[in-house]
């Protein structure tokens, strides 16, 4: 028997090969930029260069504890070790052809780091984790592939945007404007709090529109769509629609079967949908 | 339920005939292709008022250049208002320079929104300061994010006042009691001077007692009571001014039904005054009731006060024969029957009266129109659960949360995908509306049709997306446009909601987003829990109510369910969606302070301030002349 592998997403386009590529913990992301630790930590606003992290228990091996065949199986992470303090980080990404979005973030980090607590809302992830190991994450999340230095931003709070049109310089709304363009580079005036930086961050160039339309992990409709015209006004079956239209389809009839009769599941088809009715009209 | 089938006028009911929804095809044309609409014939209009003349398809814009709250005349009002009682009280008020350290809201444009449904000839006055440039017959712009907050809006505070104050009692069981315990005859007679005695004590006047205070009738002239009952003759023999007629509030195939469902029965509608109400909670309305009913009937047919008979008597207008509009909520939320929270989503649909107006009955097939019921009743839906309940009462705090839900009667974007997709269904099945064989595959399509629509329709015109810049409005609209549209097409209120949920999944696997954090949990379990039989997951969409656990803070969507539950009932021939008893207490807009027949108009009213709310205390008070302290005489600002 052929060994299972998983799969992350289904490959049938560019779009979700780019989904798959971030979530698939097997790729390295290709690192796009290094930020100095001062102008990194002063834009997530939680510790100065050079501070000491705050702790909020004493380290794991002073702190004698007790025997658990749990604590053998899953280790520490850095920050659980030394008992630092937990710390947040909110991500914002534009609906315009964003390199990543909310929900595959969430994806990306169970995939690739522990310990962490993510919640998706439309405009923004906010992830929760020890301080250090927040520190590493935040530096996947704003030095790799995953971010465009114009589509993905590091807000702490305020995070509206992301469906706002771009400005001139096709740099997502920011009410608090903590970042501006100087040149072709994005710099960072204000922390992720808007509290004004002492030395602005410069965090380089972001990648051209045609570029960022080759990463983006957004079906659009000026870009690659998802469900087409043709397949809806003129119903298709499972197997002539996209990849991802039968991921959506099938995650809808087998939580609804599941719920109704898992018996069903194994009829799951979509010619037996016709006989299939929910329930006798009333 | 009655299942009568409509007429294609919808005025002539064949009696008896229970309607096969295979057996009248809709009158399409054969050979005919669908083609596609455009994604808004208004969109023009609507960009030009928010945004003016701009390119509505570009991605870019300019931004920050716009002098923040004073390019609105709401908020520049607000802070002069605001300056003026911080010099009267000596603590600091509304500043909008607090905002996010310093930077004021307006950094974008803040757009102006139109009420769907208000149109010019609805407005109170020509042309004010506040709202110039209307265009007769295309609507009124230019109303201010402001201008639907809930405190800020009159009608919506009356629509929710309005439900919590009514108290509907059935009237047979103390009529028979009456006539067993006391040996009184009711007589149409008696009952006329029962519902004056009534209307006599249950705001103003005292009936038996002597010598006690009474009310100034002014503060409490919307308070009343009428009567209904399915019984023609017993109609008939009633002072017509304190009966509602069936007949002439409903068009013939609804009245059949609702006669047919309340039959002999007599009903009493009570509305207590909107000041008792704002004193304390919709449980008042039945004790209320039930005291002053006691009273007229003591008055009205000499029944001696005070022996135990009467005590019985009491017990049975208190608590016999009572529809609530709302059920006693859980402890931990705190109120009584009849508040807002405790409204069956069904009950809101029947609330809604919009299905008997001509606009809802020349319909999309020349019947019934139930888009039209759908986004009508979807409205007050949405007001009163998230931004009334939800947002003002159990989150707490007034400011900010219109917006998560006025998307759904602003700028007519509802309506757009709304009727695309049951014009569409209707060309495809070859069908007509409440016709369409309410199959999961059925669904499924109808739901990509219109979720294809709102998508292409976001990523074609980014100001369209701007304009609702939070995803969980853009969810919503997307996820009730699609039950509006399956709910029309197969009369199936569970289809329509079903597909609800699958639209969680294609907005999902589209954007890689949705709404609010809470939607991970309801919406996306919500197709799996449609389909269960626990009580806690799986109940009729229409006696689920905002405590019920998938819903207990589900933000925003749940006025998108109350439309759902009106728009397929009346889409498969019914006359009301889950009780007409609820349906017939709120039909007397004659009397009611709010319209319930067109609850956009009337918001949209209030945001002109246009709208004339109950239970105002001007009658008693100083003429209000500006200022916290300008109406207190001299004698009192010397003790402050």
């Amino acid at each position: 028997m052929a060994k299972y592998e998983r799969q992350y997403y289904n490959k049938g386009d560019q779009i979700s090969r780019n989904r798959q590529r971030i979530m698939d913990p097997k790729t390295k992301l290709e690192k796009l930029r290094t930020i100095p630790d001062e102008g990194f930590l002063s834009i997530l606003g939680h510790r100065n260069f050079g501070e000491a992290y705050k702790a909020v228990h004493p380290p794991l091996s002073e702190l004698g504890e007790p025997e658990d065949p749990m604590r053998d199986l899953v280790p520490p992470t850095e920050g659980a070790k030394a008992g630092d303090k937990m710390d947040t980080l909110v991500m914002t990404d534009s609906v315009y052809d964003s390199p990543i979005a909310v929900y595959l973030r969430a994806w990306m980090l169970h995939n690739r780091a522990r310990g962490l607590d993510t919640g998706c809302y439309s405009g923004r992830n906010t992830i929760e984790m020890r301080a250090r190991d927040l520190e590493d994450i935040g530096r996947l999340l704003l030095e790799t592939e995953v971010c465009d230095v114009r589509r993905n931003h590091l807000r702490q709070m305020t995070c509206t945007g992301h469906s706002c049109r771009l400005d001139q310089d096709g740099l997502m709304f920011d009410a608090m404007r903590r970042t501006k363009m100087e040149g072709t580079d994005v710099v960072y005036v204000k922390s992720g709090f808007g509290i004004s930086l002492d030395k602005p961050v410069n965090i380089g160039k972001g990648v051209s529109d045609e570029e960022l339309k080759k990463r983006s992990s957004i079906y659009r409709y000026d870009n690659i769509p998802n469900l087409l015209l043709e397949d809806v006004v003129d119903p298709k079956p499972d197997e002539k629609v996209s990849e991802t239209t039968q991921w959506g389809r099938r995650i809808m009839r087998q939580r609804l079967y599941g719920n109704l009769n898992p018996e069903l599941i194994k009829e799951d088809a979509y010619e037996n949908l016709e006989q299939l009715e929910l329930k006798p009209r009333y | 339920m009655s299942q009568t089938r409509t007429s294609k006028e919808n005025t002539v009911v064949e009696e008896g005939r229970y309607w096969d929804p295979h057996a009248v095809k809709g009158n399409i044309e054969k050979g005919k292709t669908w083609e596609r609409m455009s994604i808004r014939d208004d969109c023009g209009n609507m960009f030009k008022s928010k945004f003016g003349d701009i390119d509505f398809t570009s991605k870019n814009t300019e931004y920050y250049r716009f002098n923040g709250v004073m390019q609105s005349k709401r908020k520049s009002e607000a802070w002069e208002i605001a300056k003026r009682i911080t010099r009267e009280r000596g603590i600091p008020n509304y500043n909008p320079d607090l905002h996010l350290h310093g930077v004021q809201m307006g950094q974008r444009m803040l757009q102006t929104y139109k009420i769907t449904g208000l149109e010019r000839e609805w407005a109170g006055a020509e042309d004010t300061p506040a709202h110039p440039g209307w265009v007769p017959g295309t609507g009124i712009y230019g109303i201010e994010m402001d201008d639907v907050n809930y405190e800020n809006n009159m009608a919506m505070q009356q629509s929710r006042d309005d439900i919590s104050r009514t108290s509907i009692n059935g009237m047979n069981i103390p009529h028979e009691t009456i006539e067993r315990r006391f040996g009184k005859e009711v007589t149409p007679e008696t009952i006329n001077t029962y519902m004056e005695m009534l209307n006599h004590n249950l705001g103003a006047g005292a009936l038996i007692q002597e010598h006690v205070t009474e009310t100034n009738p002014e503060l409490v002239k919307d308070c009343y009571a009428i009567m209904f009952t399915g019984d023609d003759e017993v109609a008939d023999s009633i002072d017509p001014c304190f009966i509602t007629n069936i007949d002439t509030h409903f068009p013939e195939y609804q009245a059949v039904q609702l006669k047919d469902q309340i039959k002999d029965k007599i009903y009493q509608v009570c509305r207590i005054p909107t000041m008792a109400l704002r004193t304390s909670d919709g449980g008042l309305a039945r004790a209320w009731v039930g005291q002053q009913a006691s009273l007229a009937f003591v008055g009205a047919y000499d029944i001696p006060a005070g022996d135990a008979v009467t005590s019985d008597f009491v017990f049975t207008i208190k608590h016999g024969d009572v529809v609530f509009t709302g059920t006693a909520l859980p402890y931990r939320r705190a109120q009584r029957v009849n508040s807002i929270g405790g409204v069956p989503y069904g009950y809101y649909a029947d609330i809604c009266q919009s299905s008997r107006t001509p606009e809802a009955i020349k319909g999309l097939d020349g019947g019934i129109d139930p888009v039209k019921v759908t986004v009508e009743a979807l409205t007050p839906g949405c007001v009163l659960t998230d931004q009334g309940w939800l947002h003002n009462y159990l989150a707490g705090g007034s400011s900010s949360w219109a917006s998560y839900v006025m998307s759904v009667y602003t700028d007519e974007v509802l309506e757009d995908p709304s009727y695309y997709g049951a014009d569409w269904g209707m060309h495809h099945y070859k069908c007509g509306v409440g016709e369409v064989p309410n199959t999961l595959k059925n669904g499924m399509q109808i739901a990509e049709v219109v979720g294809q629509h709102f998508l292409a329709s976001y990523d074609l015109y980014p100001a369209m997306c701007e304009t609702h810049f939070g995803g969980s409005q853009r969810f919503l609209l997307q996820c009730a446009a699609i039950g509006a549209a399956t709910g029309a097409l197969t009369g199936d209120t569970d289809l329509g909601q079903t597909m609800w949920m699958y639209n969680t999944h294609i907005e999902k696997e589209h954007c890689m987003r949705l709404g609010f954090y809470g939607h991970d949990m309801q919406d996306q379990m919500g197709c799996g829990h449609n389909a269960s039989y626990r009580s806690d997951q799986g109940s009729p969409y229409e006696l689920r109510n905002m405590n019920f656990p998938d819903q207990a803070m589900h933000v925003g969507h749940v006025g998108g369910y109350v439309g759902i539950c009106g728009g397929s009932a009346h889409a498969r021939g019914a006359a009301y969606s889950t009780n007409p008893v609820i349906k017939l207490a709120f039909a007397d807009h004659e009397h009611i302070q709010f319209d319930w027949r067109y609850p956009r108009r009337e918001y949209g009213r209030g945001a002109l301030h246009d709208f004339m709310p109950a239970g105002e205390r001007t009658v008693v008070c100083p003429a209000y002349a500006g200022g916290i302290t300008a109406n207190i005489p001299p004698m009192y600002e010397k003790k402050r």
